[in-house]
């Protein structure tokens, strides 16, 4: 929403909010630190939005406590927000619909009236709890804001450690293929993950750690089977993360037939992780 | 350069007016803006080098002996040769070391031919790709002389084509191969309008087409202008200026041509790089904590949408021509598809979502911003007219 999808409600962008950080741990207090999932911010409401995402039933309450220290800090400060956006703030809270009692049970353990308690609900995001510091953006939630989730964006997070093989694949063979079209004699695990996890750079080495393997495992299956005459692992002297990309040579003189050969080898490898691809049978 | 261009600009245009054709052994000056993507810098020998490895592919692919020379003017350079039965004989500047013109004196085909070899046969080299907005804004520049309308919706409205020995038509299907209509076309457009219209009030055809409601299948493909050196009327150039980047040029004054050409190019270069500045998305810290930069690219598709979006998709990442994306569309639900695709023109990787209504485009840092115009023009010219480029506030992207 904030970077203004067309079939997304317009608000955030209406209100001049932008997208400060994900997943930015910061400090409220000694020994003390929150690490949201999203900040927002707005120099034109004068205001920070900072999003927490629950998928279960509970809210932790020395993180809800931890929340509610934001006011005896300076989030100029510890966020590094803009002085303007810093003057106000908000936690959103969005939950889902099914866990909205035991999450309205424990938002009233530790009240606190900069929250912002919501759950989705079909047609939207329904808030529950509270109210939002600019009026103008309070007032979209009458009280659900619609969203269609049917177009919501998938590529700023493509995937986590919870995604299905088929959903690396989806991101890392395309990138495999251009290496391998540009002529390029190997590539890495890492430089993979760089280019589609945009964010790399800024994640905790342990996540990266998984994500990496997650990848890696994608790649060797892909190495044993559908693209095993253009990729190999293992060569010697090299790390187990790299790999060496290869042309083979009835294909090296037909650009068409190079290109035909690895979309063919993609769609299959696709298929057999099933992914919900549409079928292989369309045709130029 | 500039003596010999004019000569070749002043007959062309003497012939067409006195016998409105050419005579056997002239031609009219053709120049080609082209785009090169270069990872060893843009210095003089650089772009020498890189031209030679330009020509070198291509030539690897099929019979094309040419000669790269260096002349006395830094960046600018010659290009020689034969293509089959023709000779060619190019001058390339590149001034702006991304974004050359290459002026062309041969005759069309035959110069057309090496333009086709070069951009088929290296990724370091694109054509430029004006969408209509950008047309329409040159012809501002001088006084319209007449436009062209060029749109052709039959590969996207095609049938599929099916594959596999499982693959049976059911009667429905087969009765939609039998026939021109696919589930894909509404019916609201025309399949293929190729018009060309030369004069003054051209323009007005275009308001005629737009009262009948026909403005989806109306892409302005090229714009013919007269453009007039400011102190004397006698000193002129009567251009054609196509989408894809080929300029046609005939008059008195090569200067006054050179000078629409570099208004042009300076516009085009412009709108790449104010692309890429805006569209590519990448990450980086800033205050001690990472930050995002770029956002993503929007094409609104028609006010009517998409109705068969699978058939859509199919289509647009076959990895076919015109649109040259190549990768596997991911049904997330009935109204919404990923796809990571491969853009074969320069063989990097882009990635996009598609809605009914929304073609969202993720540019990466490494790609180039003429990937977003390339697509976006075609669009307009296998699609519909109607399509739209805007970023996160809604504003067109390309206006100029």
């Amino acid at each position: 929403m904030a970077f203004g999808s067309p079939d997304l409600p317009s608000v955030l962008v209406e209100c001049g909010y932008t997208c400060h950080s994900i997943e930015q741990t910061f400090p409220v207090g000694v020994n003390k630190v929150v690490n949201p999932e999203i900040i927002l911010c707005s120099d034109e409401e004068k205001h920070t939005l900072i999003i927490e995402a629950k998928s279960g039933a509970n809210l932790n309450e020395n993180q809800l406590a931890r929340y509610a220290l934001i006011p005896s800090v300076q989030l100029v400060q510890v966020a590094q927000v803009s002085s303007e956006a810093g003057t106000t703030y908000n936690l959103l809270i969005v939950g889902q619909e099914p866990h909205l009692a035991r999450l309205s049970l424990g938002s009233s353990k530790v009240p606190d009236a900069n929250r912002v308690l919501s759950v989705t609900v079909e047609e939207g995001i329904r808030k529950i709890e509270n109210s939002f510091v600019p009026a103008k953006l309070d007032a979209e939630f009458v009280p659900t804001l619609p969203v269609n989730w049917e177009v919501v964006p998938n590529n700023f997070l493509p995937v986590d450690r919870e995604s299905e093989l088929w959903e690396f694949a989806e991101q890392t063979i395309p990138e495999v293929v251009a290496a391998i079209l540009r002529g390029e004699p190997e590539i890495s695990v890492e430089e993979l993950a760089v280019s589609f996890i945009k964010h790399w750079n800024f994640i905790s080495l342990a996540y990266r750690a998984d994500l990496k393997e997650r990848i890696y495992n994608v790649l060797k299956i892909a190495a044993q089977n559908r693209f095993s005459e253009f990729v190999s692992f293992k060569q010697k002297g090299k790390s187990k993360h790299r790999m060496t990309l290869t042309i083979p040579p009835a294909l090296s003189s037909s650009r068409p037939k190079l290109r035909a050969r690895l979309q063919r080898q993609l769609r299959l490898l696709m298929t057999d992780l099933k992914s919900p691809q549409i079928p292989f049978v369309y045709g130029p | 350069m500039a003596d010999t261009l004019e000569s070749v600009m002043t007959k062309a245009y003497d012939d067409l007016k006195d016998e409105l054709h050419l005579k056997r052994n002239h031609s009219l000056v053709k120049t080609y803006i082209l785009e090169a993507h270069s990872s060893s810098g843009f210095s003089h020998n650089a772009l020498l080098n890189l031209l030679r490895e330009i020509f070198q592919e291509s030539h690897g692919a099929r019979r094309l002996a040419a000669t790269v020379s260096e002349t006395q003017e830094e960046n600018l350079f010659t290009v020689s040769g034969s293509r089959a039965k023709g000779e060619f004989f190019f001058f390339i500047d590149t001034a702006d070391s991304r974004f050359w013109l290459a002026h062309a004196i041969s005759k069309s085909d035959t110069s057309a031919l090496v333009i086709d070899q070069m951009l088929g046969g290296s990724s370091n080299i694109d054509s430029a790709w004006m969408p209509m907005e950008l047309l329409k804004y040159i012809q501002r520049l001088g006084t319209p002389r007449g436009l062209a309308l060029d749109f052709d919706r039959r590969y996207m409205d095609r049938p599929f084509i099916r594959r596999g020995k499982a693959a049976v038509l059911d009667a429905e299907e087969s009765s939609l191969a039998r026939h021109e209509k696919s589930d894909i076309s509404t019916g609201d457009h025309f399949e293929y309008v190729k018009m060309q219209l030369w004069g003054e009030g051209t323009n007005r055809i275009l308001d005629a087409l737009s009262d009948a409601g026909l403005t989806n299948s109306t892409t302005i493909s090229k714009v013919r202008l007269r453009t007039e050196a400011e102190s004397n009327s006698d000193l002129f150039s009567l251009a054609d200026i196509k989408y894809d980047g080929k300029i046609t040029g005939r008059g008195s004054s090569f200067a006054v041509y050179n000078g629409l050409l570099t208004e042009v190019l300076n516009r085009y270069a412009t709108a790449v790089r104010s692309a890429e500045d805006k569209f590519r998305i990448h990450w980086r810290a800033e205050s001690g904590r990472g930050k995002m930069f770029g956002q993503p690219f929007y094409i609104r598709l028609g006010p009517n949408g998409v109705p068969n979006l699978e058939h859509f998709c199919a289509k647009l990442f076959s990895g076919a021509e015109p649109f040259k994306l190549m990768g596997v569309p991911i049904r997330r639900n009935d109204n919404y598809y990923t796809v990571s695709a491969v853009d074969l023109h320069i063989n990097q990787r882009i990635d996009f979502e598609v809605s009914r209504n929304t073609l969202s485009i993720f540019l990466p840092q490494k790609s180039c911003g003429n990937s977003l115009l390339r697509i976006y023009t075609n669009l307009q010219h296998f699609y519909s007219s109607d399509v739209k480029a805007i970023d996160g506030s809604g504003s067109g992207v390309f206006t100029f």
